[in-house]
């Protein structure tokens, strides 16, 4: 009886500890990442996230280990992610930054570095497109928040996007030297998408600062690159306009209006993002030569036709604004004055409206 | 006595009574007349002996028929039926009712004489008054006529009439009372709580108690009085001197003290709370007038009344408070805004409370930010919009809302107009299809709009103008403001649009949204994104649409650009016109496009460009003749500043324009403003030398006059129509030999307006003002003949065009002006030698002056002066020396004008030179005519002669011209009667006399004289040798 006993309780821990095991494995093995295909399309592959790097995450998969390069990956769920995060992902993608906040706010890390990290980023990412979209979040504050967490998780699979945002919370913040450096940064990882952009938004930056034969080198990088991938081909035609701009600010304005005038021939106007850089760089040629009135005209047809481009059209209100206090047409620019300070009030734009 | 009798008594006296009313006049003398018979069916069915006079009197006090009741009361004075009792209170009823009825005078000089009037009457009837509560109620009354006189001299004091020692003289009557006033309520206050002391309940009175709660009543309305008297006091002050200040403090004390008295009680006791803080905010006291309104907004369950008492002091004292009560204001304006009707929710005070709200929410968002950041995040946006509604409002909050919306970073346009919060639309169909909506309303919204701007437009300065130009300026804010509100819309739409979304919606809703900038006069924007869509999509539906709204754009532009912009804005029209143009030439916008740019490109006298613009307008099209009348006249009328190089390019191009107006149009069926054109081209036609055409178009037009009702109808038309023809006859008959042809084609066209000006002395006047045109024509074309023959011929035509002039012309100064033109062309005659000619042309001129003296000079002794000189000359030219001599002796016995003197002169000196009789000469010279001067008792000449007339005007510039001619003539008749006397020395003396007359003055031998002075000289000097 005794026997029996103690083979009985053998057998119930034995089983404990095997449900314990197995649940601790099935735990680890509740990763998932969303990786992109070439296709286009996500796919959820489960696993267990051994390693994070700003340029891959190691990943033990049904198939094997794997080092998933972090262009190809959408996102990565951790097993002990709690829910907030991903509700915090989803109101970021619609635009609903306060309530992501407010989510991340609730989640629990758990101790949990992944966790801890997911939540950081998150919550400066937020913060980040509620300062760049006029929020009442200053983009000081953004790029505090977005620093802090770069400073505390090096080695995150974000921090090449979160370089990125450093560098446009940056420009918001008037900091452009700063910007420059991240854009540099930004410039030299290995995302192809992320490297153009760097490049591309230094040479804005430089534009900004008046530093204009700086800012035509880092378009001519741009346009010298081999890559086909649609981020390269879209950064290469965008500096294709902005060489022509500075070009025709330094140097020969007719022949920069030429070429502009072409682009907006020859180019699909679905293109949003290129026409509103085309008319934002004719209207900064126009005022170049002085021909105030055309140059209203072209900064109209962003305002007007492309101000989802919320860069470019930020500069056409803001171009507009000035131009019009100048002539004195005191209505029209305190309405133009009134929307950028509105719609762009965190913008390095609006800033420098006073 | 019998009841019956009494009660006969009584209704003969209702009877008279009722007879008054009635001639009261008004309608209300029905109700007075039932009223009357009821209290008389009350009084005959009860047996009264007496008129129920006090009741009768408070139901008529009741109705608010004072004038009424005034009527009664003096009726009832020496009434025998009004119990006695009554009678002695007349005069105290009297007061009270016209205490009362003010508020139904609007005068402030009949308030004040009711005032006055009941103020004596109360001072006489408290003389008689015994009773202390009775005492009590008339220093009442007295004390509420001097509140009420002094607020009116208050409020009369405020008004914009009056100005300085006026108005502080009206503060100054205003102080008197109202300070006696206060006085008196004080006294009444002793009074009354003596009384309440001293009370003693009466057990075996029923209404003891009820007496005691009355007094009680009136004791804590008088409380209630004085501060509010006080504060009216205070008001009399200087605004910023210190005793308002003071008086200010003292009553905020005084109604503090009625609220801590009573407002656990009564209603009013909570008032005096919110008065208090008035009170404490018009005394500067913020921090204390918050306090208090802190209180009033504690009060449990506030009245209405109070709330709104309260918001109305806190809407000028919270903002001001180092602390902004945020919750105080949430607490108190929220609900009494929910409550409100629609037209309180219009009205600028409760748009101030709303701003108030707002600024409340935004701060209380700040406040909890860090707690609740979704609570702080909803308080932001109800203040914003609260906010928004204000500065949309149109009021004059709009201003300082907008202000606080652009410190907070908040857009004032949204996507919502109303107050309730709109869904958003969910899909791009659904946005399009509400913004397609609102467009149509929008479209409505500019009828009305355009409506306005004609009728304001139309009239002439006013109250109605003001008014409508009012209504205008709100209605185009209305438009602004739906522009905005469906511009939102269709934004969200392309926000909302799909990859798959057709090009042709997308461009559709890009045209609504260029129409929508275009409503809003936002023409730069409307233009862009028609420029856009016809360089990118030109084969797709909306874009031509679209491009059209560009031209017109462009138009609008043009019209509102400076001058020194024009040239460039007038490129981009040339440019957009061009590309509608080309693109769809057989489009539907081709023609406004075409239009546009014609009329821009006229403006800007680029008239090669105008006329291809032109020409690319369908000629089926039915604004190409319309156009081409509206720019034909408008090119005509711009030559009037013009130069002459100018003047002749104006006038080909308005000719090719009103050629296409009026060519394709039958006359007989023009319209009037293409008969307008009409005339143009008759004219233009004239200037620019094609006489033939002009001829034949003022003749066609004569014939449309008689066949086309419209314009035969319209008098000015026809006088315009005339004047033209005329003219062109004129135009014709130049550098033509037979003029005769001419000459009677325009007397046959004078003829018809004589006869169309029958009857109408107006009319009759326009037509010798007509006559006297052509007569100067004519007269100037005779002047410009090169010689004799041709002048001799033409005095001819002269001649039978102002024969008629008995049958032409009515009037005597118009033919006494033909004479004088005859005259005229008399003397040119005669001076060319022509004097046979001359003479025949005098005698013309005689009847004409005859004629002119049958018509009748009335009482204008100028005509009739003026018809003595005429003669007189007329008598010159027929050879009648000595008459017109004597003519003009007694024309100088009258009057002494120079212009007399000259020709009085000249006629002695034709006389000399004709008759070659050196007297007639000297006389010119030396003048003639002795008499004495009745005043100065010396011998002067009625004629002064040249010489006089010489050193009269030698020294006065005004007379420049007449000594210069007068000069001439001295020297002239000196040199003639050397040489009739063949006298040498008269002869060098007058050679002598013009070459030191010469050296003398430097501005004889000028213009015109220059040839005269010249020969003179010439023919003095071959003489003299």
């Amino acid at each position: 009886m005794k026997q029996n006993t103690a083979y009985s309780l053998a057998a119930v821990v034995t089983a404990l500890v095997t449900v314990c095991l197995v649940a601790e494995s099935a735990s680890a093995q509740g990763d998932s990442i969303y990786r992109i295909r070439r296709s286009g399309k996500i796919s959820k592959v489960g696993g267990k996230i051994v390693g994070v790097t700003p340029t891959s995450v190691k990943f033990e998969g049904r198939n094997g280990d794997e080092e998933v390069p972090v262009w190809e990956i959408e996102k990565i769920v951790s097993a002990s992610e709690p829910p907030e995060v991903e509700r915090a992902r989803d109101r970021i993608e619609t635009g609903r930054y306060e309530d992501a906040l407010d989510e991340l706010d609730q989640a629990k890390a758990g101790g949990k570095p992944l966790v801890e990290a997911e939540i950081a980023f998150y919550r400066a990412l937020a913060k980040a497109k509620l300062a760049l979209s006029g929020g009442n979040v200053t983009a000081k504050e953004a790029g505090s928040e977005m620093g802090s967490f770069l400073g505390k998780f090096k080695s995150s699979h974000h921090s090449i996007p979160a370089t990125s945002w450093m560098g446009k919370l940056g420009i918001a913040a008037g900091e452009l030297d700063f910007a420059v450096n991240q854009f540099e940064k930004l410039s030299q990882t290995k995302w192809p998408r992320y490297a153009t952009e760097g490049i591309f938004q230094k040479g804005e930056t430089l534009l900004m600062q008046n530093r204009i034969p700086e800012a035509s080198q880092e378009f001519d990088r741009l346009i010298g690159l081999a890559g086909n991938d649609d981020a390269t081909q879209m950064y290469r035609s965008l500096a294709k306009i902005e060489k022509a701009k500075a070009e025709g600010l330094s140097g020969d304005v007719d022949a920069a209006i030429a070429v502009l005038e072409q682009v907006i021939d020859a180019e699909d106007p679905s293109d949003e993002r290129l026409f509103a850089y085309a008319y934002n760089a004719l209207g900064a040629c126009y005022l170049k030569k002085n021909d105030v009135p055309r140059a209203v005209e072209k900064f109209l047809f962003t305002h007007v036709l492309f101000d989802t481009e919320t860069d470019a059209h930020a500069e056409a209100v803001y171009r507009l604004a000035s131009i019009w206090t100048a002539q004195k047409k005191t209505d029209r620019a305190s309405e133009y004055r009134n929307l950028l300070k509105s719609r762009y009030r965190n913008s390095w734009w609006a800033s420098q409206l006073n | 006595m019998s009841c019956e009798r009494k009660g006969k008594g009584v209704k003969g006296n209702m009877k008279k009574w009722t007879r008054e009313v009635a001639r009261c006049g008004n309608c209300k003398r029905f109700i007075v007349a039932a009223m009357l018979l009821f209290f008389g069916f009350s009084c005959s069915s009860d047996l009264r002996a007496e008129e129920p006079a006090e009741a009768f009197l408070a139901a008529l006090r009741q109705r608010g028929y004072f004038d009424e009741a005034l009527l009664y009361l003096e009726h009832a004075t020496t009434s025998k039926v009004v119990p006695e009792s009554f009678q002695k209170t007349i005069p105290f009823e009297r007061a009270q009712i016209l205490i009362d009825s003010i508020r139904q005078v609007r005068d402030p000089k009949k308030q004040e004489s009711r005032l006055d009037e009941a103020d004596k009457l109360l001072a006489r009837y408290a003389a008689s008054v015994t009773d202390p509560v009775k005492a009590t109620d008339v220093l009442k009354r007295r004390s509420l006529v001097k509140y009420i006189r002094g607020r009116n001299y208050l409020t009369q004091s405020g008004s914009k009439l009056a100005t300085g020692d006026k108005k502080k003289q009206l503060a100054q009557q205003a102080r008197q009372l109202l300070g006696d006033a206060v006085t008196q309520y004080q006294e009444i206050k002793t009074s009354q709580a003596d009384q309440i002391e001293n009370f003693v309940i009466d057990p075996e009175d029923p209404d003891s108690n009820d007496k005691l709660a009355a007094l009680r009543g009136e004791y804590v309305r008088n409380r209630l009085r004085i501060p509010e008297v006080m504060e009216t006091y205070a008001l009399t002050f200087d605004e910023e001197s210190s005793e308002r200040k003071a008086e200010m403090l003292k009553a905020a004390t005084e109604f503090e003290g009625v609220a801590k008295a009573y407002d656990e009680k009564f209603g009013e006791g909570r008032m005096a709370k919110a008065f208090s803080a008035r009170c404490y905010q018009q005394a500067g006291e913020t921090s204390k007038a918050g306090d208090a309104l802190k209180e009033v907004f504690e009060y449990p369950a506030p009245s209405a009344r109070l709330q709104r008492a309260g918001l109305l002091v806190g809407i000028d004292t919270w903002p001001k408070l180092e602390n902004y009560p945020a919750d105080v204001v949430i607490r108190a304006a929220e609900t009494p805004l929910g409550l409100l009707d629609r037209k309180e929710r219009r009205s600028p005070t409760w748009m101030r409370v709303r701003l108030e709200l707002a600024r409340a929410k935004r701060v209380k968002s700040e406040q909890v930010k860090s707690e609740d950041s979704a609570m702080s995040r909803k308080l932001a946006t109800e203040g914003s919009r609260l906010a928004r509604e204000v500065a949309r409002s149109r009021t004059q909050h709009s201003e300082a809302a907008a202000k606080l919306m652009n410190e907070w970073g908040v857009s004032i346009t949204a996507a919502t107009v109303s107050a309730e919060p709109v869904e958003p639309p969910k899909s791009f169909v659904e946005a399009k299809d509400r913004g397609k909506a609102m467009v149509a309303d929008l479209e409505a919204m500019l009828k009305e709009s355009a409506k306005l701007e004609r009728e304001v437009a139309r009239l002439v300065d006013g109250v109605d103008k003001d008014n409508k130009a009012q209504q205008l300026q709100e209605s185009r804010a209305s438009i602004e403001q739906r522009a905005d509100a469906t511009l939102e819309l269709f934004r969200m739409a392309l926000k909302l649009a799909q990859s798959d979304t057709p090009r042709v919606d997308r461009n559709n809703i890009r045209y609504l949204q260029a129409y929508c900038y275009f409503a809003k006069g936002r023409h730069e924007e409307a233009a862009v994104i028609g420029r856009f869509l016809l360089r990118k999509y030109p084969t797709i539906d909306w874009s031509q649409q679209a491009a059209g709204l560009m031209v017109r754009s462009y138009e609008k532009l043009y019209d509102a650009a400076d001058p020194a912009d024009k040239a460039s804005v007038f490129s981009q029209v040339s440019d957009g016109a061009t590309l509608v143009m080309d693109r769809w030439p057989d489009g539907a916008g081709v023609a406004s496009a075409a239009v546009a740019a014609t009329r821009v490109a006229v403006l800007e006298k680029r008239f090669d460009q105008a006329n291809d613009f032109f020409d690319r307008i369908p000629v089926q099209s039915t604004a190409r003749a319309a156009l081409a009348s509206r720019l034909g006249q408008q090119v005509w009328s711009s030559r009037k500043n013009a130069d002459e190089d100018t003047k002749k390019q104006l006038a080909a191009q308005a000719k090719n324009f009103l050629d296409i107006a009026v060519g394709s149009k039958d006359p007989a069926e023009m319209d009037f403003y293409t008969a307008v054109s009409a005339l143009y081209l008759v004219d233009a036609n004239r200037e620019l030398g094609d006489i033939d055409e002009a001829v034949g178009q003022a003749e066609s037009l004569l014939g449309a006059i008689k066949s086309n009702k419209a314009l035969g109808s319209n008098a000015r038309f026809r006088q315009s129509a005339y004047n033209a023809t005329l003219n062109t006859y004129l135009a014709a008959m130049r550098g033509k030999s037979d003029k005769q042809a001419w000459i009677d084609k325009s007397k046959d066209v004078i003829g018809i307006m004589s006869v169309e000006a029958a009857g109408d002395p107006n009319a009759q006047k326009m037509v010798s003002a007509v006559y006297r045109k052509i007569a100067g024509d004519l007269r100037s074309e005779f002047e410009a003949l090169p010689s004799l023959a041709a002048k001799q011929s033409f005095a001819d035509s002269l001649k039978s065009f102002f024969g008629d002039i008995g049958s032409v012309a009515k009037d005597a100064k118009t033919r006494l002006w033909a004479g004088s033109t005859l005259l005229g062309i008399a003397e040119m005659l005669a001076l060319e030698g022509g004097a046979e000619k001359a003479k025949e042309i005098s005698s013309k001129a005689i009847s004409s002056l005859e004629s002119a003296r049958e018509a009748g000079f009335g009482n204008d002794p100028k005509l009739e002066l003026n018809y003595q000189h005429q003669l007189a000359l007329a008598q010159r030219g027929s050879g009648q020396y000595d008459k017109a001599v004597a003519s003009f002796q007694q024309i100088l016995e009258k009057s002494s004008a120079i212009n007399v003197q000259m020709d009085a002169a000249k006629t002695l000196h034709i006389w000399g030179v004709n008759q070659k009789d050196p007297q007639a000469l000297t006389r010119a010279i030396m003048g003639t005519g002795k008499y004495r001067d009745p005043e100065t008792k010396k011998e002067k000449k009625r004629i002064w002669g040249w010489k006089t007339i010489t050193s009269i005007t030698r020294k006065n510039e005004k007379y420049r011209a007449i000594f210069r001619e007068a000069l001439y003539y001295s020297i002239l008749g000196r040199f003639r009667y050397g040489q009739i006397k063949q006298n040498k020395k008269a002869v060098e003396s007058a050679l002598k006399e013009l070459e030191n007359a010469l050296k003398r003055f430097d501005d004889l031998d000028v213009g015109a004289w220059k040839t005269k002075y010249d020969q003179l000289h010439s023919d003095l000097k071959k003489a003299a040798r």
